[in-house]
């Protein structure tokens, strides 16, 4: 059995998110080259093959922190959604500036001994037991073969190829990537610089990634931890989750049951429909998104599921599981046993609140 | 996202977090008292006695 490959589906948002990172590029080298020649003159001056170097390192070693930092940022916000939308795309520019940075380090460095320059690279210095002279490189070199591997299976096609699970666990190596890079700036540049300020900044920005994630997950805790339970007299379980006037027509919202694991409740055409809140795609948090064209619709990449049955519209064929829900004296009451996905469950009617 | 992997988001960041700040401490204090660069530019007679490498540092050791 095979996977079929499809293009990447451009669109004007794509476009644009893609410029925007071009530009950005562009324009943050275009500003470290001049302004590293303004002020690093005479005797201090800086070749142009060292400068450009240290352009797109300080470059992809920023992009990555932007990369990483989106993820807690959208879930703390969810202005920064749109910027979480094609965040591949920018995974994939940090992979390709961190290899001219690589390419031009290699080359200026190991490039004209009659050593291969690879191998130079992995010859040159083995004092590994020495923080000071620590081949710092070697830490670069495998952080770079990691973002290699998540920007070539960034598409799509090895999504479906790998599957969900694999792929997002594949994909988590951003954060050893992160990891070595750090020890590479940290043992390789910083060591030889006087100045504390960019010592500071790598610090700064360390600490602000570490402690958005961990910000994120405490406060999704909370809202896991909120989650109310109740057992009616029939002996079924059912969980109160929301009142009916919480939710708006065609929006969605999040609830979290007794176990822990989030659904996602949306209002339409009169009825109230409970679906999984993670997205077959890349787990996005599908009660934050809302109806369009009659289904669910995920906010993180638009992928679209009927609500009634957790199936995306023809010809797509992706499922989600499904929830009981019904409604009591303008309560929201789910059953939170998941269905098997794609299980067909009649929306329970708004107008029935005398249950 | 499922709990479990909520979890583990938390879990890693809480054990790689510190562990990354810690690498980056150490690395910091292992810096070297003063940089040979410096040492040499400011005598480079020294480098011809063989007391600092004529390199440098940042030039990578391709014999």
């Amino acid at each position: 059995m095979s996977v079929g490959y499809v293009a990447i589906q451009w669109n004007r948002h794509k476009r644009v998110y893609d410029a925007c990172i071009a530009g950005g590029v562009v324009l943050y080298l275009s500003v470290f080259m001049l302004a590293g020649k303004a002020f690093y003159r005479g005797a201090h001056a800086i070749s142009d093959p060292i400068l450009a170097m240290r352009a797109l390192a300080t470059c992809a070693f920023l992009m990555l922190h932007v990369v990483l930092c989106l993820g807690p940022l959208a879930r703390l916000d969810r202005r920064f959604l749109p910027w979480l939308y094609n965040r591949r795309h920018l995974g994939v520019a940090t992979f390709l500036v961190g290899f001219a940075h690589a390419f031009l380090a290699i080359g200026f460095y190991h490039g004209f001994g009659v050593i291969p320059p690879l191998v130079s690279l992995l010859s040159s210095n083995t004092n590994y037991t020495s923080l000071a002279s620590f081949p710092f490189e070697i830490l670069g070199a495998l952080a770079l073969g990691i973002l290699f591997l998540m920007a070539a299976t960034s598409h799509d096609f090895w999504l479906r190829n790998l599957g969900a699970r694999a792929w997002k666990r594949l994909h988590m190596l951003v954060y050893v990537a992160y990891g070595l890079l750090v020890m590479h700036v940290a043992l390789g540049i910083l060591q030889a610089q006087r100045s504390w300020w960019p010592a500071a900044l790598v610090g700064i920005g360390v600490a602000t990634v570490v402690g958005l994630h961990l910000v994120a997950g405490m406060r999704e805790r909370r809202h896991d931890e909120a989650g109310t339970r109740r057992v009616t007299p029939d002996g079924e379980n059912w969980v109160a989750v929301a009142c009916v006037d919480d939710l708006a027509e065609a929006r969605g919202c999040t609830v979290t049951v007794g176990g822990g694991e989030r659904i996602a409740l949306f209002r339409h055409d009169g009825g109230i429909s409970a679906t999984t809140n993670v997205c077959a795609h890349q787990g996005g948090p599908l009660g934050e998104g809302k109806i369009i064209d009659g289904c669910v619709t995920c906010p993180w990449h638009g992928w679209q599921y009927r609500p009634r049955d957790g199936q995306s519209p023809p010809p797509f064929t992706e499922r989600i599981e499904t929830y009981r829900v019904r409604v009591l004296d303008g309560r929201i009451e789910v059953d939170p046993r998941p269905l098997p996905p794609g299980t067909p469950v009649e929306p329970a009617r708004i107008a029935d609140r005398a249950g | 996202m499922t709990r479990a992997q909520r979890r583990l988001h938390v879990h890693l960041w809480l054990v790689l977090g510190p562990l990354i700040l810690i690498g980056f401490f150490a690395a910091l204090g292992a810096r070297p008292r003063a940089s040979l660069w410096d040492a040499f530019r400011s005598d480079p007679g020294a480098a011809e006695a063989g007391d600092v490498p004529f390199h440098k540092p940042e030039e990578g050791g391709n014999p």
